[in-house]
């Protein structure tokens, strides 16, 4: 590797952490790659309809008005109830 | 995460009951009224939905799929008696929540193919809340259907139900599962209130 590449990756990695590094969370046991810091984040990334949705992390239920607050770390369980069809 | 389902006994009535797991924290409320008419229910379901709204709760009703969309209920629970899961599909159309209760790891795969949205996975150990029920599956039979369930990719939640206490929650929890439903624990406590803050505290 050259010292030009080596300076470009470092430029890249400080510039876009977020948008090239998804996090790794668990979401109904299963590894899902996301770039949602939060909950509500989550759920506009994963289409989750407006009413008739549960959302908990780390086994406690959380309401739809703390979804804004609630961060998600790397490795957080999330557990999502909602209607089949409805997202 | 822990479901609640309604009950009564001697010094409280299923709203009570209700009032007393949403002042605890939870935020998971199933109205179950086994033997009242629909209009017995009605009138429970309008006031436990006024206080689940309130809480932020989701707010399932047991067996009546036609209240559920009167009331316009969060979801319908499906016992085994109770109509098919795929009928109050069709019915309640994509934007209800459908839980089915289920003993084997077949019944699941079963309910999901019909479009169940969560599982009731029982009965833990052998309860007198319910009568004629199937055989119990214990942490064995936790650990086999989570490890199928797994294999398959079902992904959607799994709660364990039936005579489970405080102190089974660690180890239903560790087997893969994905909740509990709770009933006559905590209404039997000293103070519902505080033992409900407490299973959630157990199952965080």
């Amino acid at each position: 590797m050259t010292t030009s590449d080596r300076g470009f990756s470092f430029y890249v990695g400080l510039t876009y952490p977020q948008s090239f590094r998804a996090m790794k969370i668990n979401v109904n046991n299963k590894e899902t790659d996301t770039n949602a810091n939060n909950l509500m984040a989550l759920a506009q990334e994963l289409s989750l309809p407006a009413a008739g949705v549960a959302m908990a992390i780390s086994n406690r239920m959380i309401p739809r008005t703390e979804w804004e607050s609630t961060t998600l770390s790397e490795g957080a369980n999330v557990i999502i109830i909602k209607a089949a069809c409805g997202g | 995460m822990i479901q609640f389902i309604s009950h009564y006994n001697e010094r409280y009535s299923y709203l009570d009951s209700i009032r007393l797991a949403l002042e605890g924290g939870c935020r998971w409320i199933q109205l179950r009224m086994k033997d009242a008419t629909v209009d017995e229910i009605r009138e429970v379901a309008i006031e436990a939905q006024r206080m689940c709204k309130e809480a932020e709760a989701m707010f399932i009703i047991d067996d009546q799929v036609a209240l559920v969309k009167e009331l316009h209920a969060d979801g319908v629970h499906l016992g085994k008696n109770d109509m098919p899961i795929d009928e109050a599909r069709r019915i309640l159309g994509p934007e209800y929540v459908i839980g089915g209760t289920a003993n084997t790891f077949e019944d699941i795969v079963q309910h999901v193919k019909n479009g169940a949205d969560y599982i009731g996975c029982g009965p833990f150990r052998f309860t007198t809340t319910k009568k004629g029920l199937s055989p119990v599956l214990g942490l064995e039979g936790y650990k086999s259907i989570a490890r199928n369930i797994n294999k398959v990719g079902i992904d959607i939640p799994i709660v364990a139900i039936g005579g489970i206490t405080a102190d089974d929650i660690p180890d239903i929890l560790a087997t893969g599962i994905d909740g509990i439903a709770l009933s006559g624990t905590v209404l039997n406590a000293d103070n519902p209130v505080l033992e409900m803050q407490r299973l959630l505290e157990i199952a965080k």
